[in-house]
């Protein structure tokens, strides 16, 4: 990410910081003088409001002397409410390391940072730097119905176990960043199961399907057998649905 | 009598039942069974059982065969299989010569003639047991399982009230040499227990106790109590290690009326009771496990040593050699291996291939381990940067997180590392695991060195009849800060072939005859929570102090869960704690492996914390230890082996015994101890290594890692 030392930021008068949780000064002592300042935009680059962005300081770490790693300082994190025009700005920050992303409403949006690579990003103390814009993808639902007459799939119970694991079925979506997002079960009826998964609109998405039963397309293609594979799928929209069936 | 075979009954051959004074199968009880074939032969008075038998028959069956000493009938006879057990009921009764305490000895065979050796696993008061005064008359339990401590009974008829006397002794055999041996003495109100030529008193007045090389007796649960002639010694009875094999207990009574022979009363069943104590013996030099002077490399032995000797030192039971781990109850070993020579141990040859002199020398430890009485192993592979000389750590500019920067590589590891603090690249947070940059291909060694390398390390265990229990392949993880370390669960590469690394393993541990889900990383040390009581619960529901445990499980559980940073604030000082309004960092930003893993048999944490006074060490641990109970009911994993590391006994580092013995204290308070101490495997950590270690091998370890403790 192209980092700009900003020493005379631009004023973001619009900017409202909201500290949703008490941040709790780090071990390190170190002195809260540094800001972070940015803009976020959607997948056309136009400004996206009603949307947070949330910071997060990395724990830091040291190696003691028998070279076991301990935990020096937990880092904190934080929310700011970003402006009508997508700005915002986060003050009174420690230096560290800082994730930085757009969180915008749930079921509507995807941050850029659970989709693409988002870099972390460096501060020090009394440093002001302005971020690449953060990206906020408007999603749609693609819903993954699976057709499994035989009820071959087991679900996992409460625990997470599944009484017989080659009857496991789990699907997700892979971005073209590599990013994977995994599909959540939405409906069990008679014979199929429904999974959903949010993707970034007009965004080509390959399913990544985990299952020890034969999986097949709508037109009989395998999809996997007895293992795991890659298909690709046409680019999302809203309520895109691709039906899988299981042998 | 039930007979276990991992191959099922079926595998079972031959089972033996000898019934006599001693190990003798001259004027015996010897009783053989055929399984397939239901065959009963009574071995002759000679003790023959080569010979002509004393009778034979079949069961189901109402025959019967007889000696001098005893009869077996058909009628009252039978056996079953079910599963891996088999269970042989028979009908035996004694003649009148035949009389007295008689020890039972047991013993079975499988069809390749792997024999288990004969038990001692029971007596039997054969009728008419001995009468007169002082005798001997019961012990209750007359068959303690374990190492105690337990509180003994010994029954006792006195033929005087005056010089009474009941002295006890535990060995294998009537031999005061490597024996639990102790007398008291009324009069005095004394018990004086023997150790190896000298004598310790302890007056029974309910506290303090005495210890030999063997056992410890305790004055709190030790009682002595007489009504007449009759009276009963009770003794708090604690083994200081489990012997390999059972031991019989005989009793004897004197007072100012004579004196009872010995009497066998009782067995305390010890053989193969896993004490629950390991130890964590750093880095082995395996290359060097034979070479003439490589003692010198640990701290404790010297150049006029092998490695192999030293190894011989420290656990073979030798009354000379004071402090021997395995006399201290010791039964386990993790140690580390380096991949690349980076301390003496180098697996891999030129091309690549588990080198042959690295996997011999290996077998030969384990194989010296196992005749010591070390019955379980952890060899963990080193996957920090030491583990090859400084060479092979390599800096290269790559695209990582879609910004170009410098990172490590080494070529056992499929990520880079920062090139200042050598932690494991986390650029873009959580989303490392899946966008971090690769290990170069010119670098990266490829997981089938690494599969193949464990395979030859379990198939060595497997050969040497060593178990492997919790068996730690990552050193000490933390999945939540650092998710690319999640790449030794599923090696995800959305670019190319994705390895799914935990599923290998488990499939190296099937294939060697270990179970599946016992193989998994350790978990990092918790964060230190002011005040030390400190907690709180995590994003996902369990204790704060074990986020990197429970990051850990949700990345095996792959789709079914998330891992990485969670929303949380931040409480106690340093404990991510959650609410309801915590939403930053959102967890939208977590990630999942894609691929579903059924959760481990094994949970493994490790901790070394200690607060400024004992009693903060002691509430912190008592905290701890309640929370990885309380995250083993939440998350059904009630009957997982729990391991603890990294707890040093001795002063070294943060460490001392003063604050050793609170730490296991506190574990003894919590609910951890009360409903799972069967399960709990306590590995403090000792680096034996000279230039690093703080001790002398071997050093004391029990106390305050006393096994009966755990």
């Amino acid at each position: 990410m192209k980092r700009t030392k900003a020493i005379q930021p631009k004023p973001f008068p619009k900017a409202v910081v909201v500290f949703l949780m008490c941040v709790t000064p780090i071990a390190t002592g170190t002195a809260y003088s540094a800001s972070i300042y940015g803009r976020v935009v959607d997948a056309l680059g136009q400004p996206v409001s009603n949307a947070n962005v949330h910071y997060h300081q990395f724990a830091e770490f040291r190696k003691d002397a028998s070279g076991k790693v301990v935990q020096v300082s937990p880092g904190h994190a934080g929310v700011v409410k970003v402006g009508s025009d997508g700005s915002f700005r986060a003050d009174a920050l420690s230096a560290g390391t800082y994730q930085i992303c757009a969180v915008g409403t749930e079921g509507q949006h995807m941050s850029g940072c659970a989709w693409e690579p988002v870099p972390s990003v460096p501060l020090t103390a009394d440093q002001t730097i302005e971020v690449k814009p953060l990206k906020l993808y408007r999603v749609g639902t693609l819903a993954i119905r699976v057709i499994d007459s035989r009820d071959s799939i087991i679900l996992p119970d409460r625990f997470g176990n599944i009484s017989t694991p080659e009857r496991r079925f789990f699907v997700g979506v892979v971005g073209p960043s590599g990013a994977y997002q995994a599909a959540r079960l939405a409906r069990v009826a008679a014979g199929e199961k429904t999974y959903e998964v949010n993707v970034p609109e007009e965004q080509e998405v390959q399913l990544f399907v985990d299952s020890g039963l034969r999986i097949r397309g709508v037109s009989g293609e395998l999809v996997t057998s007895g293992a795991r594979s890659l298909k690709a799928v046409t680019s999302a929209e809203r309520l895109t649905e691709i039906v899988l069936r299981v042998d | 009598m039930a007979f276990r075979d991992p191959d099922g009954a079926s595998d079972i051959a031959v089972t033996n039942l000898l019934i006599n004074d001693a190990l003798s199968g001259a004027s015996a009880c010897y009783i053989a069974f055929v399984r397939a074939s239901g065959l009963v032969l009574l071995v002759n008075d000679a003790g023959d059982a080569g010979g002509t038998p004393a009778g034979t028959f079949v069961l189901p069956g109402s025959g019967s065969a007889t000696n001098s000493q005893c009869t077996v009938s058909g009628i009252g006879s039978s056996f079953n299989q079910n599963g891996g057990v088999l269970t042989l009921s028979l009908n035996i009764s004694f003649s009148s010569s035949f009389s007295g305490n008689k020890v039972l000895y047991v013993a079975a065979s499988d069809g390749s003639a792997t024999s288990t050796g004969w038990q001692r696993l029971g007596v039997y008061g054969v009728s008419p047991i001995p009468t007169g005064s002082p005798m001997p008359v019961s012990m209750a339990p007359a068959r303690p399982i374990g190492i105690g401590p337990v509180p003994v009974s010994f029954a006792v008829r006195h033929a005087s009230t005056a010089s009474r006397v009941v002295t006890v002794l535990m060995n294998e055999w009537l031999s005061a040499t490597s024996a639990c041996y102790f007398g008291y003495h009324e009069p005095s109100n004394t018990l004086v227990l023997y150790d190896n030529g000298t004598w310790h008193s302890l007056l029974l007045n309910g506290s303090g106790s005495v210890e030999s090389q063997f056992c410890r007796v305790y004055g709190l649960g030790s009682s002595w109590t007489a009504t007449g002639l009759a009276g009963i010694l009770r003794v708090n009875i604690e083994l200081k290690a489990p012997p390999a094999e059972n031991q019989l207990v005989w009793v004897s009574a004197s007072d100012s009326g004579g004196s009872s022979s010995w009497q066998t009363l009782g067995t305390w069943m010890t053989g193969n009771v896993t004490s629950k104590l390991e130890l964590n013996l750093s880095a082995m030099p395996i290359d060097l496990y034979t070479t003439s002077g490589s003692g010198a490399l640990i701290s404790g032995c010297t150049s006029a040593q092998t490695v192999r000797q030293c190894i011989q030192k420290l656990f073979q039971v030798n009354p000379s050699v004071q402090n021997n781990w395995r006399s201290q109850g010791v039964t386990g070993v993790r140690f580390f291996f380096t991949l690349a020579g980076g301390y003496h141990s180098t697996p891999f040859d030129s091309a690549g291939n588990v080198s042959a002199a690295w996997a011999s020398n290996l077998q030969l430890l384990f194989s010296d381990l196992r005749s010591y009485g070390i019955t379980t192993i952890t060899p963990t592979p080193v996957l920090d940067t030491w583990s090859g000389p400084p060479a092979m750590v390599i800096p290269r500019t790559v695209e990582t997180c879609g910004v170009t920067k410098t990172l490590n590589f080494v070529p056992w590891l499929p990520y880079g590392l920062d090139t200042i603090q050598g932690f494991p690249d986390r650029t873009c947070d959580n989303q490392s695991y899946q966008l971090a940059a690769r290990t170069p291909s010119d670098i990266f060694w490829g997981w089938d060195r690494f599969f193949n390398l464990i395979d030859t390390v379990l198939n060595k265990a497997q050969t040497e009849r060593v178990s492997v229990n919790a068996f730690d392949y990552y050193q000490e993880t933390n999945m939540t800060d650092f998710t690319v370390m999640a790449r030794f669960i599923y090696d995800y590469n959305p670019g190319g072939f994705s390895t799914d690394v935990l599923g290998v393993l488990r499939s190296k541990m099937v294939s060697n005859g270990y179970p599946a889900a016992q193989i998994i990383p350790s978990a990092n040390i918790p964060p230190s929570p002011t005040p030390a009581t400190g907690n709180c619960s995590s994003y996902y529901g369990d204790s704060a102090l074990l986020l990197t445990l429970v990051s850990q499980l949700a990345a095996v559980a792959g789709p079914w869960a998330s891992f990485g940073v969670p929303p949380h604030h931040t409480d106690f000082g340093s404990l991510r704690c959650y609410q309801s309004s915590d939403t930053s960092p959102s967890p939208s930003l977590m990630v999942s492996t894609p691929v579903y893993h059924s959760p481990a048999t094994a949970t493994d944490i490790h901790s070394q914390k200690v607060y400024p006074t004992n009693a903060e060490t002691e509430q912190y641990s008592t905290s701890f230890h309640n929370s990885i109970w309380s995250y083993l009911a939440y998350r059904g994993l009630t009957s997982n082996v729990v391991v603890f590391g990294e707890t040093n006994p001795v002063d070294c580092d943060v460490w001392n015994p003063s604050n050793a013995t609170a730490f296991v204290n506190g574990y003894r308070f919590s609910t951890l101890h009360s409903n799972a101490s069967n399960r709990v495997y306590m590995r403090p950590w000792h680096r034996t290594e000279v230039g690093f270690a703080c001790n002398l091998s071997p050093h004391v370890v029990n106390p305050p890692f006393n096994p009966l403790t755990f």
